[in-house]
């Protein structure tokens, strides 16, 4: 489904991924970790596509197709979709609205019929009792002045509606209480199917009891240096990641 | 010698057989507009808006008859509204309502004809020297709306005074007085509409007193023609502890000029002002405003958003005077716009003028594009780069008519604006 190989990128001609190789299958769950800074967040935007980051090298091809050739709007219809690490405050735009015309354009990304309003709000009633959310979040602006706990439900909400083919899920886990945190992996764990991946970028093992991975990788330095099984992220608990970097070396 | 009044101003003949106080307002009036004569850019209030298109010009007093179906189609219940063409009122298309005790709403000509109860009143709240569109509106204005809310009464529904233009270069002119009386309560709704065949000049001053702790709702809903020309003054004196808000949404009209003086005569006074201008085409669109703070306490907010698409421009000038004796006072402003088009242009001029040593007056005014994180965040979830911009626009937008008391006059705006950017079932 995914195949990056060999992926470069800079921002302001600083090399920031330096060689990175993944190969996700369908159906798969893998995770990111690695310390902070070593470019996990830069590998999601890549892929989704944001305009900041030059790529320099390298090819990443999704769902068959040149995956860096695509707009950010055509990624997100050919399946791909972003948890943000830092989920970004639209004031004035009702999460609703917003919603409705993010399924919508995705839909007709897709030569699928789009949803009515009768529909669509079925739908997102559904999800929205998904993630324990209230209905007040809906008529909110996207994201202004939710707190950090309510900005992730919110994105895995987006998600939950958008049933991507490829969720990145970003520190999906960072500042959520641990009802939250069930909340949140049931909604991931909802969409998994048998065609549906999941990239997940994590700081802790926690997440991964709740979401539990077929796959984990290390990155340090902006580039993978260690993959393995789910064994690994006890092994990382337990030891940081200096060993590895021995390892590596 | 001929004298400006004659070239600019066609009149109808007749004797409008008015009182003497009355018809030397009047005269003051019309000879200090011959004095001042048009505003030309050399005049430092009237820098960044050209009034070549008017000076050459003779605009006619004559009243037509506006279109009916310019009248809005609301709820007659929900409102006590009074309808005005050419500046004149349309008793017939006008639904007042009734009225609760303590409140008088009636037109200025029959108010006048009542005897001398305004003549303390009319010109109060303006300054002595006015300026020569209001001086003219002194001498030539021919109807408008009185409002008067009795020391402790409240009214529950808007009143809303709709004023309608139309024909090729008339002029109309109303002229309106609201006074709110001690804790007295009150919404208004001022719509300016004209057809966008008229190339009227509709040039209104609105006088408004509020005693204390009063407390008024004010919103200027500017939607005329593509061809009109609107300049407006509205004069606030605030006594201790009233509370003044304005909503000026400039939505219309080639060339549009809103004045807003707002004086803070009494401690505690505080005055919210905020309006949106959305300028296309090839629109002008001018918001001058004053806040004077003379008592001590006072606080005041303006926040002033434009979008200028086009050729379109837009100038917000804003000016803060903090007396000396007003210490202790507050004052916010900020203007911040969106270019959406190389050719469109905004000028913006704070302009602090303060007197008094213990103050806080913050300002800001930035000229910007597009947010690129959010416009990223919502390509990242589908949606085209052009819907993107037009969302994250209307959301700019969204953000100051969203604070539009009157919920029907707030739907009503966010749908014509959704509209006009052509998003659809907001
Ligand atoms: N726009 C940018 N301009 C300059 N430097 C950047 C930019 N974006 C990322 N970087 C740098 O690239 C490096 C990788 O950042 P990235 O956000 O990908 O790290 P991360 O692995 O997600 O870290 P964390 O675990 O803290 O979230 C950092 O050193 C960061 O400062
Ligand atoms: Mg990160």
């Amino acid at each position: 489904m995914l195949k990056i190989e060999n992926l470069h990128a800079s921002v302001d001609d600083k090399p920031i991924l330096k060689g990175v190789n993944l190969e996700i299958g369908a159906g798969e769950i893998h995770a990111i970790m690695g310390p902070n800074g070593s470019g996990k967040s830069t590998l999601a935007a890549v892929l989704t596509g944001r305009d900041d980051y030059e790529v320099t090298d390298g090819s990443v091809q999704f769902m068959g197709k040149d995956l860096l050739d695509l707009e950010p709007d055509e990624r997100a219809h050919l399946g791909l979709f972003l948890g943000f690490q830092y989920p970004v405050e639209i004031p004035g735009v009702s999460n609703m609205y917003f919603m409705k015309a993010s399924v919508n354009a995705v839909r007709k990304g897709q030569g699928v019929k789009e949803l009515d309003a009768m529909d669509f709000l079925k739908l997102v009633k559904e999800k929205v009792a998904l993630m324990e959310m209230k209905d007040e979040f809906l008529h909110r602006a996207v994201n202004a002045g939710f707190s950090g706990g309510e900005k992730k439900r919110n994105e895995i909400l987006q998600m939950a509606m958008l049933e991507p083919t490829l969720a990145i899920l970003d520190e999906i886990d960072s500042g959520l209480d641990i009802d939250a945190l069930k909340v949140v992996a049931r909604g991931v764990n909802a969409q998994k199917r048998d065609d549906h991946s999941v990239l997940m970028v994590t700081h802790y093992q926690r997440l991964l009891e709740y979401i539990v991975p077929d796959y984990i990788h290390v990155m340090s330095d902006g580039k993978i240096i260690k993959s393995g099984d789910k064994s690994l992220a006890f092994e990382l608990e337990e030891k940081g990641y200096g060993w590895i970097d021995q390892d590596a070396a | 010698m001929t004298q400006l009044i004659d070239t600019f101003v066609d009149q109808p003949g007749g004797e409008l057989n008015e009182t003497a106080w009355l018809e030397a307002a009047r005269t003051q009036g019309v000879d200090r507009f011959n004095e001042l004569g048009i505003p030309t850019q050399r005049d430092e209030d009237w820098k960044y808006t050209s009034l070549r298109a008017l000076a050459n010009k003779q605009f006619s007093l004559q009243s037509n008859v506006a279109s009916a179906d310019l009248i809005p189609a609301v709820d007659d219940e929900a409102m006590h509204r009074l309808v005005f063409v050419q500046g004149v009122l349309d008793e017939a298309a006008s639904t007042p309502g009734d009225l609760p005790e303590g409140v008088t709403l009636m037109s200025m000509r029959e108010a006048l004809a009542q005897g001398d109860a305004l003549q303390s009143v009319l010109r109060s709240a303006m300054p002595e020297k006015a300026n020569a569109f209001a001086e003219l509106n002194n001498g030539l204005f021919r109807d408008g709306a009185l409002l008067k809310v009795d020391a402790g009464c409240r009214l529950e529904k808007p009143v809303e005074l709709v004023f309608i233009s139309s024909g090729e270069q008339t002029l109309c002119m109303p002229r309106n007085l609201i006074i709110l009386e001690a804790g007295a309560r009150a919404s208004i709704i001022e719509r300016q509409l004209s057809d966008n065949e008229s190339t009227c000049l509709s040039n209104s001053a609105t006088e408004i007193v509020l005693a204390e702790n009063s407390r008024l709702d004010y919103n200027l809903i500017q939607l005329q023609g593509e061809k009109s020309t609107h300049i407006g003054g509205i004069w606030v004196q605030q006594a201790a502890g009233s509370h003044l808000s304005t909503r000026t949404m400039t939505l219309g009209g080639t060339l549009v000029r809103n004045e807003l003086n707002v004086s803070l005569n009494g401690k505690g006074a505080h005055a919210d002002c905020t309006g949106l201008f959305y300028g296309r085409h090839r629109q002008h669109m001018d918001n001058h405003t004053t806040i004077r703070h003379a008592a001590p306490e006072c606080t005041s907010r303006e926040l002033y958003k434009g979008i200028l698409d086009d050729r379109a421009r837009g100038v917000f000038h804003g000016r803060i005077v903090v007396e000396q004796d007003a210490q202790l006072t507050l004052a916010d402003q900020q203007n911040p716009n969106l270019l959406l088009s190389r050719d469109s242009e905004i000028d913006t001029k704070p302009q602090l003028e303060i007197y008094a040593d213990d103050v806080k007056c913050s300002h800001g005014a930035t000229v910007g594009e597009l947010d690129k994180k959010q416009l990223f965040y919502m390509q990242s979830r589908g949606l085209d780069m052009n819907l993107a911009r037009t969302l994250l626009t209307y959301a700019f937008a969204a953000q100051v008519v969203e604070e539009i008391e009157i919920d029907s006059l707030r739907e009503e705006l966010i749908k014509r604006i959704a509209e006009q950017m052509h998003l659809s079932d907001i």
